[in-house]
């Protein structure tokens, strides 16, 4: 079998003498370098590392700034102290990582395209932003997505594992995950504190 | 036996007369306020006792957004010279954190009738302006430096966490400093970390 040495020099030899395209070279090299070890988000391939944090921050991104809307109507119409002072900083944090996170894409010469659907925008805003909903039945909607968080975590973590060469991105993604587990260890707290009788059963 | 307030209005009346020094007043009235913990509520910050709950946390509030606003922007100016990638990425959270922080303190404090006042002495922003906006010191030196004032982030965050204890009545802001408290953590985990790759021999 060819080793990927011997197929780079193939393909070099082939693209010096102008037998094959920039376009196919550089396609082709790809495929050589990834292998068989592709680099996945969410089970979708792609060609580079590049390309697939790219489409993380994008999808990260859009998630963020859609929890910090969310969150903030949920602020504004809180009928709990205590949940009022965490919420406001969590809400601070998806903020601040929707916004990171579309500079770091910028960076490195993407543009924002991910959006929530229509859908999703009202089943979520029609429970966060209701007067009529307490506090404690919006804990309790959202307690079973944090249950098992490493795991909702994993569509980041993941990409984080599979990433070599972009370093900056790496850290400062590891970095917004251990904020993700404040956050959702808060949550769970203040599910517990107001549910109590509730969440044990 | 004596009340505290007629303790302290006999000090007043010995005060007034001129009986007693500025020292000695000060003094007593510190005693009897000390003295007066076992008793009643008493607020204390930073070893001061102030007169009420609230009147602590916007102490707090004021002081804490006041170093978190310097950090934001110490951190900013290293993030533009920083020189390994990966210490980049952490140091652009921590930075973000700390400016968030400054921007909902500085809103509590306002929400609770205070205003800014602390500021940041011109001889300690020299100092680590000089160290982390600096291009010729490395991430790896930058990093032993504010680390080595880390090495207990408990006590380091003390002051924050003692507050918080005290607090009774204003549930919101006591969840909003510890869910901070949680995020300073989490900066002092990533900067011992970073430290440790970039700094093996240490």
């Amino acid at each position: 079998m060819a080793t990927v040495d011997f197929e780079t020099r193939q393909l070099l030899k082939a693209y010096r003498k102008g037998l094959i395209s920039d376009d196919l070279f550089e396609a082709q090299m790809r495929e050589v370098q990834n292998g068989t070890g592709q680099y996945k988000v969410n089970g979708t391939s792609h060609g580079s590392e590049r390309e697939m944090i790219k489409h993380l921050l994008d999808e990260y991104r859009c998630a963020e700034n859609f929890a910090a809307e969310y969150l903030n109507c949920w602020k504004e119409v809180s009928d709990q102290d205590c949940v009022k002072g965490g919420l406001r900083v969590i809400q601070q944090r998806e903020a601040y990582h929707a916004k990171l996170l579309e500079d770091r894409l910028r960076e490195l010469g993407g543009a924002p395209q991910c959006a929530v659907s229509t859908e999703m925008r009202a089943k979520e805003m029609a429970v966060y932003a209701s007067k009529d909903k307490t506090d404690a039945e919006k804990l309790q909607y959202i307690a079973p997505q944090l249950e098992n968080l490493s795991k909702g975590l994993r569509f980041i973590t993941d990409v984080i594992d599979q990433i070599q060469e972009d370093q900056q991105s790496k850290e400062l993604l590891r970095s917004l995950v251990q904020d993700e587990l404040s956050s959702g260890q808060w949550l769970l707290e203040a599910h517990q504190l107001l549910n109590g009788t509730k969440a044990a059963a | 036996m004596a009340t505290a307030d007629f303790e302290v209005k006999q000090l007043l009346k010995a005060y007034r007369k001129g009986i007693i020094s500025d020292e000695l007043f000060e003094a007593e009235i510190l005693a009897l306020t000390k003295g007066a913990q076992n008793g009643h509520a008493q607020y204390m910050f930073k070893g001061k006792p102030v007169g009420s709950e609230r009147e602590m946390i916007m102490q707090l509030l004021d002081e804490f957004r006041c170093g978190e606003n310097f950090a934001a922007e110490f951190f900013n100016c290293w993030v533009a010279v920083s020189d390994q990638a990966c210490a980049r990425g952490g140091l652009r959270v921590v930075q973000q954190r700390e400016a968030y922080h400054a921007q909902i303190l500085e809103t509590r404090l306002r929400e609770l009738g205070g205003i800014p006042q602390c500021s940041v002495p011109a001889e300690r922003r020299d100092k680590e302006m000089g160290l982390y906006a600096s291009a010729e010191k490395t991430d790896a030196e930058k990093l032993l430096a504010l680390t080595g004032r880390l090495t207990d982030p408990a006590q380091a965050l003390k002051y924050i966490t003692d507050v918080i204890d005290q607090i009774q009545e204003d549930q919101q802001s006591k969840e909003l400093l510890r869910s901070l408290v949680q995020d300073e953590m989490s900066s002092i985990v990533w900067l011992k970390e970073a430290c440790a790759l970039l700094n093996p021999a240490q």
